[in-house]
């Protein structure tokens, strides 16, 4: 079945055909243009031409972002953020722009370094950075967050130390320059990093299979980006760049109209408001799941001796000494932290496999149980219309009758116990409550009063009395404390004989009876069902709560029931750190007792005052 | 005179299933029994002449009933047959090591059952003629020469 989203992009295959061929021969003709007027006529005019061209490509690229931001604010859109932060990134690189060739060309000052359009071109890096991280990714949990975050910061140190190595350091050791053209010419690098940064961040991170496009437009852009920054600085190092450099300068307009096809590609497979962005098991992000996200860390080892090694042979200055011991420092210890964090979560993973395999065995026995109870019914059935069918002598029509109404009972403890085997499928899915909640008891046990179906005669004249502490809350989930109770009243009604009295009882109990193990947190909430019925045979108390028990009197009698009833009570209240136990001593006319023990709400949760019997 | 054949199942619904088909095609003098010791106490009492016994049962199980009747000489040739919805070959082998004559997996139809408890029967029969072979110390070819 194809989702809505997914036929989407499908219908508008020849659009997007289209526009990705105008588009790419829009950005190779500008290209072309800029390259030919830089190298051929290297005059004032070819210059004031590029430093339009800059200009208006930056704007472009503002001006798509800021649609595309207005468009998904509209939309509410989560990528709306990303459009407006690298919209604002393009527009101050076009105010830069228009500030540097303004000094360029009408005030001739050539090298106007620093001067004012710095302060704009800085700020194109942080804009552009935080635009790419703002971009939505599927939801992580917070292990692998960090997870990625040393990724990142490990890819990161290597990448620092080569630009140290290779720029930076010959920056700062060249000689007679003032603080501020220092800082100014090292801020380049710097930004460029957190570019990088970024980029590496949002690749780890991973995004949506339909939005791959985006990373790879976006990451074309900015790499244009460092690139034409670093052969710059190289240049600018070795004083061999002329600004009109054929090599460099086109590449800063390339790199905002790549850029800037990004939102306009994107715009078409824009989910729509509210779909949240999660990810298919099957569609992890890049190298999640194999060898080489374990392996690839530990290459950035080699690579930060090599770059330390460069360092020690390229400069014998000391004037960067601790800088690049730093990042290398900084880099082991995130491999180490992300070692351990991976260790953690293998132990996870081995405890997850242990409790799946003990499932596994108990969905097993329970198997072999339900075979084993199934065939008895089954082979009565059998048996009975074998019984009916046989020819060998005649049979009355009354016979007939009564074999005829044994078959349809022993069908209908059939299909009770398939009804009962989909309640006990449930009780697998009883694992200990994991977020238990204040639950009032008084409400619940009204409810259950009220619903509990049974035909009206078994119900009719029962003296039913609720004494309930109106306080009394349980620390548990209601659903649980309403099945428990629905069970254990029903079996009440159904094993007491019309008109006899049902009582409910609910207090706190602050000492700790004798019967009460200590794993049971006390003070504790105690629930007592009693009625006055058939009661049970003291010897035959411990069965009752295992899966398939019912006791002898009820097979011969007429009470449907699969036994499994009192084993789902059980299952239920262990669930919430619980205890349950019956009192009788299986005379009929006295009846039973069921006692529950459950958890309250701790202290400053909400209130409980203690204790009376009300 | 009609063979007489104890059935022990701790389902009382079944017992009745038994014994209303096995009445609808035979002649046996059905009795039953809820548990193993009932069908014990029973089995001492009338000697009959073939038991049928499920497994599973609450005071004496299945396999107990069968150690109990073949450690006594008294009713260690009573032919038995055993049912149970155990369908596992373990199960089924240590049925017949103990000492079972025929093993049955519910659900057993009429037919089966029937020739279940006939087929026990007639092979206590022949073990019962061995034994007295072997007792009286008749060698077996002037037996033989005798039918």
């Amino acid at each position: 079945m194809t989702s809505p989203l997914n036929a989407k992009p499908d219908l508008l295959l020849p659009t997007r055909r289209r526009f990705w061929i105008i588009a790419s021969l829009a950005v190779a003709a500008f290209y072309l243009a800029d390259i030919f007027t830089l190298s051929a006529l290297r005059s004032a005019a070819a210059q004031s031409f590029d430093e339009i061209v800059q200009i208006s490509a930056y704007l472009i690229a503002a001006l798509a972002f800021g649609q595309a931001a207005m468009r998904d604010w509209l939309r509410d859109n989560p990528f709306r953020n990303a459009w407006i932060w690298l919209s604002l990134a393009f527009f101050s690189n076009a105010i830069a722009e228009a500030i540097y060739g303004f000094l360029l060309v009408f005030l001739h000052e050539n090298n106007p370094f620093p001067s004012p359009a710095d302060f704009f071109y800085l700020a194109f890096y942080p804009f552009a950075a935080i635009g790419i991280l703002s971009i939505p990714s599927p939801l992580r949990t917070g292990g692998q967050r960090i997870k990625i975050l040393l990724d990142a910061a490990i890819l990161l140190g290597v990448v620092a130390s080569a630009i140290i190595v290779l720029l930076i350091g010959p920056l700062a050791l060249q000689p007679a320059q003032n603080m501020l053209t220092l800082a100014d010419s090292l801020s380049y690098p710097v930004g460029d990093m957190l570019l990088i940064f970024a980029l590496v961040f949002l690749f780890l991170r991973g995004i949506e299979p339909r939005h791959r496009i985006l990373i790879v437009f976006l990451a074309a852009g900015m790499a244009a980006v460092v690139y034409a920054d670093y052969s710059f600085t190289y240049l600018g190092l070795t004083n061999s760049y002329v600004p009109g450099n054929a090599l460099v300068d086109p590449f800063w307009p390339l790199s905002a109209l790549i850029t800037a096809i990004a939102p306009l590609i994107e715009s078409r497979y824009m989910p729509r408001a509210g779909t949240s962005a999660t990810l298919a098991a099957d569609q992890v992000p890049f190298l999640e799941k194999t060898i080489g996200r374990q392996v690839i860390p530990y290459l950035a080892l080699p690579a930060l001796v090599f770059f330390l090694w460069l360092s020690q042979t390229a400069h014998d200055d000391k004037a960067f000494f601790p800088t690049l011991e730093i990042v290398t420092l900084v880099v082991i210890a995130a491999i180490v932290a992300r070692q351990i964090i991976t260790i953690g979560d293998l132990e996870e993973t081995r405890s997850e496999n242990e409790r799946a395999r003990q499932l596994d065995s108990l969905k097993d026995q329970f198997i072999e149980n339900v075979n084993h109870e199934l065939r008895t019914p089954l082979m009565s059935m059998q048996l009975y219309l074998d019984a009916l069918s046989s020819t060998h002598r005649a049979i009355t029509e009354e016979r007939r009758a009564t074999l005829i109404a044994r078959t349809q009972e022993s069908t209908k403890m059939l299909i009770s116990l398939v009804e009962g085997i989909l309640d006990i499928r449930r009780i697998d899915q009883h694992a200990p409550l994991a977020n238990p909640v204040p639950v009032p008891v008084l409400p619940v046990v009204r409810d259950v009063f009220t619903h509990v179906a049974l035909p009206d005669d078994a119900r009719a004249a029962r003296n039913i009395t609720l004494s309930i502490y109106p306080d009394l809350v349980i620390y548990g989930e209601q659903v649980r404390l309403y099945e428990i109770l629905q069970n254990l009243v029903s079996n009440s009604l159904k094993y007491s004989d019309p008109g006899t009295p049902i009582e409910c009882y609910g207090r706190v109990l602050t000492e700790r009876p004798r019967q009460i193990p200590s794993s049971i947190p006390f003070p504790a909430a105690e629930l007592r069902i009693r009625d006055y019925g058939f009661g049970i045979p003291p010897d035959q108390i411990p069965l009752l709560f295992r899966r398939f028990v019912r006791l002898p009197r009820d097979l011969t009698s007429t009470i449907v029931g699969t036994g499994l009833g009192l084993y789902l009570c059980k299952s239920l209240v262990e669930s919430m750190r619980g205890m349950i136990w019956v009192e009788s001593a299986g005379v009929p006319g006295e009846g039973s007792t069921f006692h529950i023990i459950l958890p309250l709400p701790p202290r400053g949760g909400k209130s409980v005052s203690l204790p009376k019997e009300g | 005179m009609p063979a007489t054949v104890v059935l022990i199942d701790d389902n009382r619904n079944l017992l009745d299933a038994m014994v209303a088909a096995l009445e609808a095609v035979s002649d046996f003098d059905l009795r039953c029994a809820a548990d193993g010791a009932e069908g014990l106490e029973l089995i001492f009492d009338i000697h009959p002449d073939c038991v049928v016994a499920d497994i599973k049962m609450p005071r004496l199980d299945g396999i107990q009933l069968v150690q109990a009747l073949r450690g006594d000489p008294e009713t260690v040739n009573i032919p038995i047959v055993m049912m149970t919805a155990l369908a596992q070959d373990t199960d089924r082998f240590a049925g017949l090591a103990l000492g079972a004559d025929i093993y049955l997996t519910k659900p057993v139809d009429l037919m089966t059952l029937l020739a279940g408890i006939e087929a026990a029967i007639a092979r206590g029969e022949d073990e019962r003629v061995a034994q007295m072979r072997h007792m009286s110390e008749i060698p077996e070819h002037s037996l033989g020469k005798a039918e």
